[in-house]
Order: structure tokens, then sequence, then C-alpha cells
């Protein structure tokens, strides 16, 4: 308190031109309402350019937390949406207006941390693992397209087969038509698969979307895949061969979702050993 | 002692009059001012405390910014150029002076000498008319513009300074 009083003393002068100067240019201002705009917008100038300079990794942090609770609340959102849910009453009736749906799916969010781009096997490195719920077998998609299925988990990460994986093969369906097939990745480029098994009797167009059919325990339905870009198969054959132009951007896969099948020992129990993915 | 009193509230006095009577309704070329009330507080005895001469700054200012119905203005630029003033003095000792009774320490050329003295006028006055000028601006909008009054009515300013230090010199005490 001494020195506080003795500074002041000494220094009673700096105070005095700090609070005489403060009030003075409030007074001006005051009065001047066009200096004071031009004051303010100068003032206003230097902070956003501060904030530029100073602020880029703030804002890039901000951005990163606003868009991780922005994924937080789509998985608890896309949680809630009818393909999570399966209905449990299988009565059929002329109105079913009374159906109880129980929850099916629901969804982890990880953000990718390693990715390999090989042209034969490829596999995908996430920051959850068990502790966070993560399991062997679950799928992994981005709102663009799939990404693949857990293989390995450890407490903290896990690694994924992409869907650009030679093992890779997903249950996939034609939008328009809801016809099935299975979605195969022969190497080579990272935006182009092959759909096989798919009837040769129905129409198929260039550029019909590709979705995932929900025929399996590990996807959901109605998740984008990509859009027939080809028809690779010949005349006369059983089955087409259409080539797929995937809809992932695997080049840069950033944020994704990990879903988990509530019901997925159930189905895998009553399916036959030899299912596909 | 009293001389030196006498003589300083005569030249605030006249420097006011003059810079509110006639200074202020002369147009000059390019818009620029002259504002000579600034050398009363360049003047000011280096014994007056700091704490005084603050003040005496701002009333000094308001009652030129009363005159001149520009509230604010010549207060917080006499209030500034004072501080600089202060912070001036103490970067540069002139301890010597202070105890010259005679003389009362006033920052003229027979105290600091001719070359002293133009570059202390040189930064009061540079001080005054930047705070003043830039002030009056508001903003860096039209900065070469007002960098250009800022000159120009400094370069004024101190010529007006040293002709009247110049003058009264001729009559007054030499060291």
């Amino acid at each position: 308190m001494k020195n506080i009083r003795l500074w002041l003393k000494r220094n009673l002068y700096v105070v005095l031109f700090l609070l005489l100067e403060f009030f003075s240019v409030g007074v001006f201002f005051r009065y001047h309402p066009m200096q004071e705009s031009g004051f303010f917008s100068f003032c206003t100038g230097i902070k956003g350019r501060c904030a530029a300079v100073f602020g880029g990794e703030h804002s890039r942090r901000a951005l990163r937390e606003e868009n991780e609770r922005l994924q937080a609340e789509n998985a608890a959102l896309r949680a809630t949406v009818e393909s999570s849910y399966f209905s449990t009453s299988h009565l059929v009736d002329s109105v079913c207006n009374d159906t109880l749906y129980q929850q099916m799916y629901t969804y982890i969010v990880a953000n990718v941390i390693h990715a390999t781009f090989a042209p034969k096997d490829n596999y995908v490195m996430l920051d959850a693992g068990s502790s966070d719920g993560v399991a062997p077998g679950m799928a992994v998609f981005s709102p663009l397209g799939i990404v693949g299925i857990v293989n390995r988990v450890s407490p903290h990460f896990s690694s994924v087969i992409s869907v650009l994986h030679s093992q890779s093969m997903v249950s996939v369906s034609l939008a328009s038509s809801g016809y099935s097939g299975s979605l195969l990745w022969k190497g080579g480029r990272y935006d182009a698969a092959e759909l096989v098994d798919v009837p040769a009797h129905i129409k198929v167009e260039i550029g019909e979307r590709v979705v995932t059919s929900g025929l399996s325990s590990v996807y959901p339905g109605g998740l984008p895949v990509g859009c027939v870009s080809g028809i690779a198969s010949k005349e006369g054959e059983e089955f087409y061969r259409l080539n797929i132009r995937l809809s992932e951007p695997y080049a840069s896969l950033d944020k994704v979702y990990v879903v988990k099948n509530l019901y997925k020992d159930e189905q895998d129990l009553c399916r036959l050993p030899s299912g596909k993915i | 002692m009293q001389t030196s009193f006498w003589k300083n509230i005569i030249r605030l006095a006249f420097l006011l009059l003059l810079q509110t009577l006639v200074l202020e309704h002369i147009s000059w070329p390019g818009n620029l001012h002259l504002l000579v009330y600034p050398i009363a507080l360049i003047l000011l005895p280096m014994q007056l405390p700091n704490v005084a001469l603050i003040l005496l700054a701002f009333g000094y200012g308001w009652l030129v910014d009363i005159c001149c119905g520009t509230p604010g203005l010549n207060a917080a630029s006499a209030v500034f150029m004072m501080f600089c003033r202060i912070v001036y003095f103490k970067v540069n000792d002139v301890r010597d002076i202070l105890h010259d009774s005679e003389l009362q320490g006033s920052p003229l050329p027979s105290n600091l000498g001719w070359g002293g003295f133009a570059v202390y006028a040189a930064w009061m006055v540079a001080a005054f008319h930047i705070f003043y000028f830039m002030l009056q601006a508001g903003s860096f909008h039209h900065f070469p513009y007002t960098l250009f009054l800022t000159a120009g009515s400094g370069l004024l300013c101190y010529l007006a300074q040293l002709l009247v230090v110049w003058m009264f010199a001729k009559k007054g005490n030499t060291r």
C-alpha cells in the first residue's frame, strides 16, 4: 500500500495526464461524431487486421471445436432418423398406425488420423477406439460416402479396412430400382469401383445413384456410395458389371462416423456363415 | 521571480488573445492553421511541478477550445504536448538550468543554446501538431492531407516561435 502511494505520488502527473487526455478526447468525440465514427472504424479495421494476423489459429481452433460440436449433434440426429430404427411390429394390418420402433444404430464421431493410398489394399486409422465404443466389424462413413469397416481396435485408436481394399465387398443397391449387388474395388483409381451381381434384366441409367442396401448388418441403408458411370458387362451376360464413380473423396477424409449396430450380434447369430458383408 | 511570473502570464494571455481573436479568423493557403498559443506552453518555466504543467496545459487548452468552439481538441493536444515536454526533460538532463534562480529555468535559447532550443521546440511543435491534426481527422483515410496539414502548420508555428524568441532574445538576458 505504501509502495503504491509512493508510486502514485511520484507519477501523479502520468495519471493526471491519462485522465485529462481521455476526458478531452472523449469530449471531442462527443461533440464531433464524424471523427468519432472515423476513429472507431479505424479501430475496428485495426482489430480486424489483428484478428486476421493473430487470430487465425484461434479461429481455426474455434472452427474445429464448432465442427466437432456439430458432428456430435449430427450423430445424435442421425440416430433418430427412420433408417436407424427397425419396426418391432410385424402384424400385417390394413392400417399400420401403431408401429413401434426400436433404436437400431447409434453413431460415434471420429477423426481420420492416417490413411494409405496404395494401388491395392488401403487402410484408414481413426482416433477413436474401444474406450469410445468402437469395435471390429463396425461400418465407417462420412457425410459424402462410405469409408470402410473397422478391422482392429486399441483403446484409443482403430484401423479401418477401406472401401479401397481388394477384400472389401459392400452390399449396395441402385437407388431408383432398389436392386442390390456387391461393390468391389479392383485397385487403380481411388474414385472408381465396380458393382457386380445386379441382374441384367433391369434397366440401368448412367448417373444413377448408388446407395448402401441395408441388407448387411454393417451399413445402415441409404448411405451414399456413388453413381453409375458406365456399364462394363457385355450383351448376353446374366449380371451387370457396372462402373461406379465413388462419391467419397478419399484423399481428403477428415471426420467420419462409426456405426454401431445394436442388433448386430442377434443378426449375425441368424446369418449364414458364408454371408457377405 | 515576480517578473518571470508576470512575463509568463502576459505571454499566455497575449498568445491566447492573438490565437482566438486574430489568427482563428485568417484563412491560410491550403487550409493550414497557424497555432501560436502552444508557444506559451513551450516556454513555461521548468521549475513548475509536472502536475501543475499538465493542469495548466489542460486549462489553457480548454480556454482556446471554448473560444474556438472545438471542445476537447486543443485541451487534448496541449496536455499531450505538455506530457511530451516532461518526458523530453526527463530524457535530456537539464538540472543546471533548474538551479538558475535568476533565469527561472525557462527553456529559452539563453539557457538551452540555439541548437538545444531548436531541437526542443521542434519536438514540442511536432508532438502538438501531430496529435492535433490526427485527432481532428479521426482516421487515416486522408492521411496524406493530414500529413500535409501537420507539416505545413507545424512549420508555420515553428518559424513563428523561432522569430518571436529571436526578437525577444535580442533584448532579453543572455547567459
